[in-house]
């Protein structure tokens, strides 16, 4: 059973102000602005700058949230450790549960989308590069891996700069701005909603607080300056790209806008240098995604809604390996789909539900724990994170239906993993015959029906055979788990 | 019990294959035209077919990891009677 404290984490601080701004900006340069820029620009026209101005406006607010529970629960499992302090049961493992599913299709999204990158230097097969990267950072991370290069980050962030810089200095571009808003305020607002997912990834800070030396200064603080920067340059870049995105039969609709602008401004070497850039964003979302599942899942095994052996770790090196290879194989089972905007919807789905969920958990915390001691206290509370809640339910409106359905079945599963260790075993046994019983009687009615003409079915014989073998082996599956031995 | 645990097995192995199989299906049914004309025709469904092809997905896919999942839960039960 779930406990409602936290155990007394025995990992040491030995992470500082700097390294902690270094994971954080590990989070937030992430490959969502090479894929997703394109359609916001599509969606808003010139105007995407003023949507992604509000959309990071917004973002710094709600990560407001992410600072105060940080900072006072600076414990293994980020997301879902505050659920469980405010909630524990179910809420708490469904959110231990999305973040997990949101940071597994983020590292797929991002080996995916370094995959499509490389296409700009080489023709690959996406799927096949897509997983092969995924079982390199896998041999890695059982090896030891630091939460974040600082190389890796300052090298992405500095490419990017570079092409702003470029971009300002080629001057302004009137006629890329006009019309400056195509399809007006629904345009400026779908964009806003879109965009989002570029701003979130400072709060993988979060995961790694229990590492963080004096978590109620340095947590908040690089949480908040990651973000900020992030949507200073991010609100830049789009800019630029819209000012020098070429336009007509020169665009490639197919291809990252922001590679194309850094062609028209810097030449072939800018376009290959923004590429790269991409390349290191997409390295830095898969090694903070994987590092974020490997908390999520220490963090449910601790508390026993895993199985514990996915706490072992590795005799030489230290490092969670059962676990990180076990999250691997799920990297590489949705890695090899090769589908970027599936994927991507997923992450963005599993994201923005915890996001709404982790706002909760502030408002709830404030209200019943009031003593809880709080380094730092998120300012505008309930505008700020009632407004995050809003935003995050107003962006899944987006999410295409497909994905949708996908996350409703990962709930479903979430929520019968979560009573086969709470309920009992047998007591599932049970509801699983019952069910079986149920569909049984439910198939043998609709069949019935369409035989004496009742409802207007077509079914070929073969396909009725099959019916009837599915009806006796659910029948049988029926009884014999209502009449289980096995407790 | 041995009569027992062998049933367990076989229904338990042919329902997760059914449920496997089904999972496919709604895969091809997703990408396939021909089959998703085949399964509008048998259906009768008036509307056309991507208007309710999600709520066919979601039944269908249900069914799927419901039937893996009770497969499991008998294979298990093999496991333990064995």
């Amino acid at each position: 059973m779930a406990e409602t404290t936290v155990r007394k984490q025995e990992t040491k601080r030995e992470i500082g102000l700097f390294y902690a701004i270094m994971i954080a900006l590990n989070g937030a340069v992430g490959i969502e602005v090479f894929v997703l820029l394109n359609y916001a620009v599509f969606l808003a026209g010139p105007a995407v700058v003023l949507s992604l101005l509000l959309s990071g406006t917004i973002n710094i607010l709600t990560m407001l949230s992410f600072c105060e529970l940080g900072a006072a629960i600076p414990e293994v499992g980020g997301d879902y450790t505050y659920a469980k302090v405010a909630y524990g049961g179910v809420i708490a493992f469904l959110i231990g549960w999305l973040r997990w599913i949101s940071s597994t299709f983020g590292a797929t999204l991002a080996a995916i989308g370094f995959a499509a990158l490389l296409t700009y230097f080489i023709p690959v097969n996406i799927p096949l590069i897509a997983v092969a990267i995924v079982i390199v950072f896998t041999l890695i991370s059982v090896r030891g891996i630091k939460e974040a290069d600082a190389a890796t980050v300052l090298i992405a962030l500095a490419i990017l700069t570079a092409f702003v810089v470029f971009g300002l200095g080629h001057g302004f571009q009137p006629r890329a701005f006009q019309p400056f808003t195509p399809k007006g305020l629904p345009g400026i607002f779908a964009a806003t909603t879109y965009s989002f997912v570029m701003f979130i990834g400072a709060r993988a800070t979060v995961a790694a607080a229990s590492r963080i030396k004096e978590p109620g200064k340095n947590v908040p603080r690089a949480i908040l300056f990651s973000s900020l920067v992030i949507v200073i340059l991010y609100c830049l870049m789009a800019y630029v790209t819209v000012g020098f995105t070429p336009k007509g039969d020169l665009l490639n609709p197919d291809f990252p806008f922001l590679t194309q602008a850094a062609k028209v401004i810097m030449g072939d070497v800018g376009g290959a240098l923004i590429t790269i850039a991409g390349m290191f964003a997409a390295i830095t979302s898969l090694t903070t995604s994987m590092m974020v599942q490997s908390s999520i899942v220490r963090g449910l095994s601790r508390d026993g809604y895993f199985p514990k052996f996915l706490l072992t770790r590795h005799k030489r090196f230290g490092t969670p390996h059962i676990a990180i290879i076990i999250n691997s194989a799920f990297l590489v089972l949705f890695a090899a789909t090769g589908v970027i905007q599936f994927v991507g919807y997923v992450a963005g789905f599993a994201a923005l539900t915890g996001f709404a969920l982790v706002n909760l958990t502030l408002i709830k915390l404030r209200k019943e724990k009031p003593l809880l001691k709080r380094p730092f206290k998120a300012p505008l509370y309930p505008f700020a994170p009632i407004l995050g809640i809003i935003m995050s339910i107003a962006l899944l409106v987006f999410v295409e239906a497909s994905a949708s359905i996908l996350m409703f079945e990962f709930i479903v599963l979430a929520l019968i993993v979560y009573y086969l260790r709470m309920t009992g075993f047998h007591r599932l046994r049970v509801a699983v015959g019952g069910i079986n019983l149920g569909l049984v009687g439910f198939m043998a009615l609709l069949l019935y029906l369409t035989e004496i003409g009742l409802v207007p079915l077509a079914i070929p014989s073969p396909v009725l055979y099959a019916l009837i073998f599915i009806l006796l082996v659910y029948t049988l599956a029926g009884i014999l788990n209502l009449l289980t031995k096995v407790r | 019990m041995k009569i027992r645990a062998i049933l367990a097995l076989v229904v338990g192995l042919i329902q997760s294959i059914i449920g496997v199989l089904t999972i496919g299906f709604a895969y091809v049914l997703n990408y396939n035209d021909g089959v998703r004309k085949f399964f509008k025709t048998m259906l009768d469904i008036e509307r056309p077919i991507e208007e309710v092809l999600p709520v066919f997905l979601l039944l269908i896919i249900t069914f799927g990891f419901f039937s893996i999942i009770s497969g499991l839960l008998l294979i298990h039960e093999w496991r333990k009677l064995r």
